[in-house]
């Protein structure tokens, strides 16, 4: 969701940078920032395809888009085709040629350092590859197709794909990530304090490797998954404690929740899954 | 010279966005104090939402805010007491009613966005946290009256943190309203509101563990009741019937079962409230 900023001096920079892509199968584009310097947020939702983010030093945003036609099975997609078939009787295509589609449908809009892209189009499949400066916070949402992978970014990521697989490296968190039935698989090399972290696969495995510098309350849950851990701390079952009023009886109930404190505790770090394991690494 | 008057004066240059330098005098007093020197910084840090990762003040340092904010309170009650007693004394009517430094602190904050708002939040929560030794019985009740302050930010700071576009806010915010003890019927309301619509299943599941700190569900049970059934969402369908059947009343408890046991719920959640309800027979 995009935010309207409200202060008097970001008034003078309501500068917005708008681009539709149309005709090309691959396009790059530089978008440059309104405030350099200052904290980005990006946000990115693509109904089918795949989404890269690498973090690096400049301060421009690296778009790299490249499209297909949707080639594969949806149903969706044929039921949609199969209700236009009937309402429409076939047309000759005697003596004609079959022009494949290149069209790219791609909107970017830039405002006030914060980033929207957005490809909604459903029989297009793009690839996104995206170059963003390391301290960028960022949303990404995907429906089908490929994966979300990230790598090198320290700010806030919230990640969401509902086919494909999320694979975050190198990052710090605070991250918030969820898949219906693929994996997530994340190597920490730190740990954000600012706010907790929780990644959640309902049928996928989580897979996480946590640098040894990572201080954490690592919290696991999965109801039919196993966990399998490499770290030196042991998980402890957390128990809910319910608080009565004086006099009253306290009552203690065994929760489905298991924790571990690494190098001390910190931020709390959960892992969920109903059906999925959880892996739990130490890292270099 | 206080710590404290330092502390307002950065504290109120942040909220107005003044950059106003501090008097010599003061400038003085900050170089000698190294660690009033670090106790800015993190402020400052944590306002600006720097993007560098923030280095949180060590325990001792925490201690030492605390006592120092405690004490600042006490000095500055005293002060105002003085100063009404004087007004009184001299215009023979009733002062206004004494402004305590957290009500001035509430002021700073409240029409300015939360993490302004957070930063004290948090250093109060902190500094509560690591200082639970009072050693006399005026102290315990300075700490008792700031206790109860503490509560109400950190209540006002979870509901502001629960509005927030990001998740990982929100988790903030609910994680923030487990240090409280859930007394404030809005919070609770604004939970389960958010419970009930949250697209992310982090904050939905973080929340459904947040409320069994409740000492009672009252009037929420039936909502609560009627959210587990009607969910979509296995793992917060489970989790839900988890709380119910834990911290529920019989009536609940029975309502649920009788779903499970007439298929109106989805098989792995039937499952779960059998062997559930196995357990609690052993």
């Amino acid at each position: 969701m995009k935010k309207t900023l409200t202060l008097p001096l970001t008034l003078v920079a309501l500068l917005a940078g708008s681009m539709q892509v149309a005709n090309a199968a691959e396009k790059s584009y530089s978008l440059p920032l309104s405030k350099p310097g200052e904290p980005v947020s990006i946000e990115i939702e693509v109904y089918r395809g795949s989404v890269t983010l690498v973090g690096y030093k400049g301060d421009t945003i690296e778009i790299s888009a490249k499209t297909s036609t949707f080639a594969g099975k949806d149903k969706d997609l044929k039921k949609v085709k199969d209700k236009m078939n009937k309402n429409n009787s076939s047309r000759s295509t005697k003596g004609l040629k079959s022009v494949k589609s290149q069209s790219m449908r791609l909107e970017i809009e830039e405002k006030n350092n914060e980033v929207e892209i957005t490809s909604e189009v459903s029989n297009q499949h793009i690839d996104l590859v995206i170059k963003v400066p390391q301290r960028s916070s960022v949303e990404v949402e995907l429906y089908k197709g490929g994966d979300i992978n990230i790598d090198g970014i320290n700010g806030g990521l919230e990640l969401e794909s509902y086919e494909g697989m999320i694979i975050a490296n190198n990052i710090s968190g605070p991250i918030v990530a969820e898949t219906a039935r693929t994996d997530i698989v994340v190597n920490f090399s730190n740990f954000s304090k600012i706010s907790p972290s929780s990644l959640t696969s309902h049928i996928g495995n989580v897979d996480i490797t946590l640098a040894k510098k990572v201080a954490a309350n690592v919290n696991v849950q999965t109801y039919q998954g196993e966990i399998f851990s490499g770290l030196d701390k042991d998980f402890v079952v957390v128990d809910e404690i319910k608080k009565n009023s004086k006099g009253k009886k306290q009552e203690i109930v065994l929760g489905g929740i298991m924790q571990a404190k690494v190098n001390g505790g910190g931020q709390e770090l959960s892992l969920i899954s109903y059906s999925g394991n959880l892996y739990i690494r130490k890292g270099k | 010279m206080t710590n404290q008057e330092i502390i307002d004066w950065k504290i109120a240059s942040l909220a107005n966005n003044d950059s106003s330098e501090l008097s010599e005098a003061m400038q003085s007093y900050l170089k000698r104090d190294k660690q009033l020197q670090e106790e800015l910084l993190f402020i400052e840090n944590f306002w600006t939402n720097d993007v560098k990762p923030l280095v949180m003040p060590s325990d001792k340092l925490d201690a030492n805010f605390y006592q120092m904010l405690s004490r600042a309170q006490s000095a500055q009650q005293h002060n105002v007491q003085q100063e009404a007693t004087q007004q009184k004394t001299e215009n023979g009517v009733a002062s206004q009613q004494p402004i305590s430094f957290i009500d001035k602190v509430k002021h700073w904050f409240m029409p300015t966005p939360i993490a302004q708002f957070a930063t004290l939040g948090l250093v109060f929560v902190l500094g509560f946290n690591l200082n639970q030794g009072p050693s006399s019985e005026t102290n315990n009740q300075a700490y008792s009256g700031l206790q109860q302050e503490i509560s109400s930010l950190t209540t006002v700071l979870a509901m502001s943190m629960l509005q927030k576009d990001s998740a990982s806010e929100r988790l903030s915010g609910v994680a923030y309203s487990r240090q409280t003890d859930l007394s404030n019927p809005l919070l609770v309301e604004q939970l389960i509101e958010l419970l009930a619509r949250d697209k992310s299943t982090s904050v939905r599941l973080a929340i459904i563990n947040s409320l069994s700190e409740l000492k009672s569900f009252g009037s929420s049970e039936q909502q609560l009741f009627t959210l587990a059934s009607q969910e979509e969402n296995l793992l917060v369908q489970i989790e839900l019937c988890r709380l119910l059947l834990n911290f529920g009343s019989v009536d609940i408890k029975n309502q649920l079962t009788e779903q499970a046991n007439q298929q109106l719920l989805k098989p792995e959640v039937r499952e779960f409230i059998q062997a559930q309800l196995m357990a609690s027979y052993i």
